[in-house]
């Protein structure tokens, strides 16, 4: 009942981004990814580059109704990384141009560095909403489809994409069935005295392997069951299978690609001609108060 | 704290699955009743009546949004305002509470497929774990795990053995032994017999009542009624989350609502009935009062010859 | 009901581990449209019988004939297009990734063409009345629910013999009724379809044709439900029961006046408990 995944769950609406093509949605997160990451020369132009992507990326999220509960529930999941970050890039000795503080024993600190952690975060955080926006408007089995759709070259050199693509699949399929039953185990354990949350390192692994070992038992069962329940169904991995769904490519397909390819470009054309514009970026920096003269 | 107080209360309480979620499910509404200690008690109501989430809270793996459940004297709640007063009432801090520890070991639970549960290379560890988890030293921990596989009925033979390589039910008793090892006073067993067959069933069930017997409280979630006409003492009935009342089995399966509280009836009450539509059986009383099949046969012998006289 | 033999099964011997006997020199036979219930204690043989059947075990000895086809390898693809199983555990049969998903799995193994396959799919997923949740996924369906979509997965591939591995005992008292229930509609709506079911359910039992009783891998009983539960103390035995209608009957029929109560013609308790006021008023 209570099985919400990290990178956000399906929600069935019929929105045009649930509508589109999942093979196209699956390469423009790619493009769109690559995007993001994408270096701009300094770092005025790079936040103007994210906050253009956040503001699409914000545009598709309201488009595709994706809730945004559940994505700062992933959000939340990464201040730990957001402090072992800040702590990283904070105190490592760097050069920098705008110094904060200088310690009498030569330490500096530099807001290059607290500028470097926030761009990271606002990457890792695009990167959670691009995927989210993926995972919220595209069934899993859709982007199994689309997944053995772009291995299908690989055909040629004899790679199984139909059982890999039917494997993931299963996975799909399982993972809230695993979750409940991950769930019954840690209660079933609960009772008989383990504590999860506290205790120290031995302890935990001790009470994590009296999750792991039934958990494994219980999926070794299942997928000797699973096969030969497939088996009986008359399944035969090396044998032509016909599909009962397949992906179509329509007309509004062609224009969101066009619109994403538009956005990815641009982006890409403006970090090529980043360089050339140190004056306007060195403005904003004294906007920012950020600058010493 | 007054002798006239029950051994398990729940109070006024409610659960809910992902509150703030569009998938919001309140699982159990306003739940107010009480058992006694000795008691044996099923807990029945059609899947998603809220028997299982109720169960739970008894050993606070769910904590009740609102109300208390009361375990002995151990009250188990999240809700703020409440443990605040229950605080002032009884005199309690912040971290009795929090015991779970001490409230777990009264209060066992074997879980539906118990056999999941079992994770230790020999049958007598596997046992061995819970009671040392709630602070028995090794030699003490040993012989209660000993102890509680003879009253299982596991041979002394299978002590050293893998619990991988046990058949479906001795694995289930070997997870039954490892929960009363820690001799919990109040035992819940949530759908003990489904999926084995007709032996293994009356085993598991004689096993209980042996257990009954010797002096804990058991809790049985269960559909299966022939386990509630057979050897439960009391039957609380849920359904829509809610609590419809606490009955004996007889007073159940010969109440006129039995259909609304959608459970599956016992194949002889299902004939009571359709006798009792019967224009002959109609004002019949001394029908109603027949609860085995052999006095009812005998009952529709000696009702012929009333007739015939 | 066809007098003509759908499965033969010679001689049957098989054991897991060299020189155990879980089936010991099986043989019967069954008829075309036929509803066979096999009952029998865990360990008694019945699923491995099952599983012998649609070759997912091979005999040590012995042979199995489908429709006059010996059951082994080379035959083994036009056997799998005759036999389909229900097995017990719902979630672990559950293939697809959605109601219509799994109904399609076997289609596609089958190689059908993808509009043929989308009709085939509505059809049965409306026979089994499953058509309003055909989107859904598995976690959102009951076990019986599960169960059906599974008799759906096997129906739509149009084959002659069902075979239910205990297919009801992880269910709740609904999902018992509701798979019950399905079966006995099957079988007026196909009298060719071939039923057997491996069950612990002895009230099923009574209302199937015929029913097998399998006792430390032999047959103890095989013969219609009336005349095998005929001999309470001889079930009793072996730890089995018998059906509420018929300890009933048994009991009654010791007394002069119940002396020509006749099971045979009464099919539900409804009728047994008018039979009985009438012989009362009488």
């Amino acid at each position: 009942m209570a099985t919400t995944s990290i990178l956000g769950k399906y929600s069935p609406y019929n929105t045009i981004l649930h509508r589109i093509d999942p093979r196209l949605k699956l390469f423009s997160l790619i493009l769109l990814m690559v995007v993001v990451f994408l270096p701009f020369g300094n770092y005025t132009n790079r936040f103007m580059v994210l906050g253009v992507l956040a503001l699409f990326i914000f545009i598709l999220m309201l488009v595709g109704r994706v809730s945004f509960a559940s994505f700062f529930k992933s959000l939340k999941a990464m201040w730990l990384m957001f402090i072992f970050l800040l702590i990283f890039m904070f105190f490592i000795p760097s050069e920098g141009k705008y110094p904060i503080h200088s310690f009498s024993n030569g330490y500096t600190l530099y807001y290059d560095g607290l500028l470097q952690v926030a761009h990271i975060m606002l990457r890792l955080i695009l990167m959670i909403a691009l995927t989210i926006v993926l995972t919220s408007t595209t069934t899993p089995m859709e982007i199994t489809y689309s997944l053995e759709w772009f291995l299908a070259p690989l055909k040629l050199v004899r790679f199984p994409t139909q059982i890999v693509s039917l494997t993931i699949s299963l996975a799909l399929r399982f993972i809230p069935t695993l979750l409940n039953e991950t769930n019954r185990i840690m209660n079933a354990q609960k009772s008989r005295g383990v504590d999860y949350n506290r205790g120290f390192l031995t302890s935990k692994i001790k009470s994590i392997t009296t999750l792991i070992i039934p958990l494994l038992v219980s999926c070794f069962s299942r997928s000797d069951e699973l096969a030969v329940a497939m088996e009986a169904r008359g399944y035969n991995p090396y044998v032509k299978r016909s599909r009962y769904k397949t992906l179509k490519f329509r007309l509004r397909d062609l224009f969101s690609i066009i619109i994403v390819i538009i956005i990815a470009g641009g982006v890409i054309a403006f970090s090529v001609c980043s360089s050339n514009i140190e004056g306007f970026s060195d403005l904003i920096n004294l906007l920012w108060g950020i600058k010493t003269i | 704290m007054s002798k006239t107080r029950s051994l398990i209360e729940f109070h006024n309480i409610s659960f809910i699955y992902n509150k703030k979620d569009p998938n919001r499910f309140d699982a159990i509404k306003n739940i107010n009743f009480t058992l006694e200690k000795g008691d044996f008690v099923a807990l029945v109501g059609k899947t998603g009546s809220g028997k299982s989430t109720l169960v739970q809270t008894l050993n606070a793996l769910l904590l009740p949004n609102e109300g208390y459940t009361r375990v002995q004297d151990f009250y188990i709640t999240q809700n703020k305002e409440l443990k605040k007063t229950l605080k002032k009432e009884h005199n309690l801090k912040g971290k009795d509470f929090k015991n779970y520890s001490n409230l777990r070991k009264e209060v066992g639970i074997v879980f539906q497929f118990p056999e999941y549960q079992l994770f230790s290379d020999s049958v007598l560890k596997d046992v061995m774990f819970g009671p040392k988890n709630f602070g028995m030293k090794e030699e003490e921990a040993k012989e209660a795990a000993i102890n509680a596989l003879n009253s299982v009925g596991i041979d002394k033979s299978y002590f050293k053995r893998s619990p991988f390589e046990l058949s479906g039910g001795e694995k289930r008793r070997v997870a039954i032994a490892g929960i009363i090892a820690s001799n919990p006073s109040i035992l819940i067993l949530d759908e003990p017999t489904v999926g084995l067959d007709p032996n293994g069933k009356e085993e598991i069930l004689n096993l209980i009542k042996k257990i009954h017997e010797s002096g804990k409280t058991i809790i049985v979630v269960t559909h299966d009624m022939d386990l509630v006409m057979n050897y439960a003492q009391k039957v609380v009935v849920l359904k829509d989350s809610k609590y419809i009342g606490t009955k004996t089995p007889k007073e159940l399966f010969n109440s006129k609502d039995l259909t609304d509280y959608s459970l599956e009836i016992p194949t002889f009450y299902k004939f009571k009935k359709l006798l009792k539509n019967n224009e002959l059986f109609k004002d019949d009383k001394s029908l109603e009062n027949i609860d085995d099949l052999d006095s009812l046969t005998d009952y529709l012998l000696t009702f012929k010859k009333e007739k015939s006289n | 009901m066809n007098e003509e033999k759908i499965i033969e099964v010679k001689n049957l011997t098989f054991g897991y581990e060299k020189g155990e006997r879980i089936l010991d020199n099986v043989s019967f036979s069954i008829s075309k449209g036929e509803y066979v219930t096999l009952i029998g204690h865990n360990g008694s043989g019945k699923s491995t019988l099952a599983k012998l059947l649609s070759f997912i075990l091979t005999p040590d000895s012995g042979e199995i004939y489908i429709e006059n086809q010996s059951l082994e390898e080379k035959s083994i693809d036009s056997i799998r297009n005759k036999i389909g199983i229900v097995f017990q555990n719902p979630d672990n049969q559950f293939i697809g990734s959605s109601v219509e998903d799994d109904i399609a799995f076997g289609l596609e193994n089958r190689n059908i063409e993808q509009a043929k396959m989308k009709e085939i799919v509505k059809e049965y997923a409306k026979k089994v009345g499953m058509l309003e949740y055909i989107k859904k996924e598995p976690e959102e369906l009951s076990g019986g629910q599960k169960q059906r979509v599974a008799i759906a997965g096997i129906l739509a591939l149009n084959l002659k013999i069902i075979i239910f591995d205990e297919a009801t005992s992880m269910l709740d008292p609904e999902g018992v009724e509701e798979i019950r229930n399905l079966i006995l509609e099957m079988k007026k709506e196909d009298k060719e379809l071939t039923f057997i079911s491996i069950t612990h359910d002895i009230e099923e039992a009574y209302l199937s044709d015929r029913v097998i009783i399998l006792n430390e891998g032999k047959i103890y009983k095989n013969d219609c439900p009336l005349k095998v539960f005929e001999n309470e103390e001889e079930i009793k035995k072996i730890g089995l029961d018998i059906p509420f209608i018929m300890k009933i009957t048994n009991k009654l029929k010791k007394d002069e006046r119940f002396k020509d109560l006749n099971y045979d013609k009464i099919k539900n308790l409804k009728e047994l408990s008018e039979i009985i006021c009438q012989k009362l008023e009488a």
